[in-house]
């Protein structure tokens, strides 16, 4: 007697399914093998220190979602750490030992049990029938070793989610590493080809030029030679891009103000903004923001990120930029109404040469996340498709900011 | 007086483009396609005024150029011209008078030679 409910909850631990759905057979099995009325089950939540409903099985009545660490029997057995039994003569009443416990009105005999191990609590299990019944010691032992087993449900169960955390965690590192990999391969291999290209390039656009020169203005051939002229500065914008991407110069780091370096930037971009209809809309924190910052690549990475937001709102729009402190970090949020990307793309933006548009290089955003990663700083992307993008960057702040946590 | 310009580069289109435009521009422009022939030239020819130097060149490279030039001739000025934005932040480039990127529109390299003749005269 009271091995087959053993033997079934033991069957539950191999069962391929969540943790709600086997505490719900626990509580069934429970409740049926002891003769009471309802079982319910509670976990014990360290983060905000409740008692949280996981599963129930019989009477519906008086069934109790949550409990504070200090309400109900709950907390009485969360503080003895051992099985509470009460009879309550009067169904009516919800006091026992001036606890005060809803969950208790409607029944006659109450057993609350701890899910514990040596050194913590899980939860509890609530077991209540209508008529007055007393367990017998064989039951309260049955109890107890249900009690056990739920506890080790639950610490497989916080295992298994942490192992399965590791797990993911790593593959995404390993991904990035591949990454990291081929991009820098990818690096090398263009800066030679640039490099190589530029020279040749540079003749050719600069005899270009001088032929330019020496034709009619109104001649076919002054036509062709200014085309060859425009295309050969595209490729050399291309090439310097490349170059500036791929260059691995020292920076120089002081303590800066977040604001003036923002401040510069945007200021670049004010006459653009207007003639494109587009609404510049500054939000600087009330207290100033240091960060250790090479002055001059800052800018340049917030440059690219305000290009893109420009050229993605053609039709005007309002571009937002924030600053403020939270933690340890100081932040700068770019903001843009123009519809952001096709959400499937959106891992590939920091990718060199990705590009949406026609005639951009990708390289603009491969560089400001190069420059951030270079400041120790992160930067995250929110792709609302068919509203917009907003990118934050966050930085160090300088020691004196942090409270001089950083070294 | 016309001021003499040795450049030296490896490649045949820029040293072409450089002879001409310079030529235009009133100076007198003479050639070398390698590290060795400019100190060569320059050993021959004491009245150049400026070397326009390309730094990625086989053999001797524009750096070691540079030093061979300021240590024999320490008064003579030396404009580095490279495709490399970023040869700026080295510390062997840092003895010459001037560093211009390579680029087809060479208004700027005009303007820096134009400096640095007049801080020199």
């Amino acid at each position: 007697m009271g091995y087959e409910l053993l033997g079934k909850i033991i069957e539950l631990s191999a069962y391929n399914r969540s943790l709600e759905e086997r505490f719900r057979k626990v509580a069934r099995l429970t409740a049926q093998e002891l003769g009471f009325d309802s079982c319910i089950i509670y976990g014990w939540n360290r983060e905000d220190n409740t008692f949280t409903k996981l599963a129930t099985s019989g009477a519906r009545k008086s069934v109790i979602n949550m409990y504070g660490h200090k309400e109900g029997l709950c907390s009485w057995v969360k503080r003895n750490r051992k099985t509470l039994q009460i009879h309550n003569p009067d169904p009516r009443n919800i006091l026992w030992n001036q606890i005060e416990d809803r969950g208790i009105k409607g029944f006659k005999t109450i057993v609350v049990s701890p899910i514990k191990d040596e050194s913590h609590l899980y939860g509890v299990i609530y077991l209540k029938a209508g008529d007055r019944l007393s367990l017998a010691e064989r039951k309260k032992n049955i109890l107890n070793v249900v009690a056990r087993l739920l506890c080790f449900f639950i610490k497989c169960d916080i295992d298994y989610k942490r192992l399965k955390r590791t797990y993911t965690k790593l593959k995404e590192m390993q991904a990035r590493l591949g990454n990291a990999e081929k991009l820098m391969a990818l690096g090398e291999l263009s800066a030679t080809l640039a490099h190589e290209i530029k020279n040749p390039l540079v003749s050719i656009g600069g005899l270009a030029t001088r032929l330019q020169k020496k034709l009619s203005k109104d001649s076919p051939e002054y036509i062709y030679v200014e085309h060859i002229v425009k295309e050969v500065t595209k490729l050399e914008d291309i090439i310097n891009d490349i170059l500036h991407f791929t260059e691995d110069r020292t920076l120089k780091f002081t303590a800066e103000k977040l604001d003036s370096i923002v401040e510069e930037a945007i200021k670049g971009f004010e006459d653009i903004c207007r003639r494109n209809s587009i609404k510049v809309e500054k939000l600087f924190s009330q207290e100033p923001i240091s960060v250790i910052a090479d002055a001059g690549q800052l800018k340049i990475a917030l440059d690219n990120i305000i290009i893109n937001a420009i050229q993605s709102m053609e039709g005007g729009g309002t571009l937002s930029i924030t600053t403020y402190r939270r933690r340890r970090w100081a932040h700068v949020e770019i903001k843009d109404t123009g519809g952001g990307i096709e959400p499937h793309l959106i891992g590939n933006i920091f990718n060199p040469f990705f590009t949406t548009r026609k005639g951009g290089t990708g390289l603009g955003l491969p560089i400001t996340h190069k420059i951030v990663t270079r400041h120790k700083g992160h930067i995250d992307v929110a792709n609302e498709y068919g509203k917009g993008i907003t990118f934050t960057i966050r930085l160090p702040l300088t020691d004196s900011q942090s409270g001089g946590e950083m070294k | 007086m016309k001021k003499k310009i040795l450049v030296v580069d490896d490649e045949e289109g820029i040293r072409l483009l450089y002879k001409e435009e310079l030529e235009e521009e009133g100076y007198d422009v003479e050639l070398a396609t390698t590290g060795e022939e400019a100190l060569e030239k320059l050993s021959k020819d004491s009245d150049v005024d400026l070397v326009l130097l390309d730094i990625k060149m086989p053999g001797m490279d524009g750096v070691e150029v540079l030093r061979s030039i300021k240590e024999r001739w320490k008064n003579l000025p030396v404009v580095l011209c490279t495709a490399y934005p970023h040869y700026k932040q080295e510390f062997g480039t840092w003895a010459s008078d001037a560093y211009v990127v390579k680029s087809s529109d060479l208004r700027e390299l005009k303007d820096v030679i134009k400096d640095v003749l007049a801080k020199n005269r």
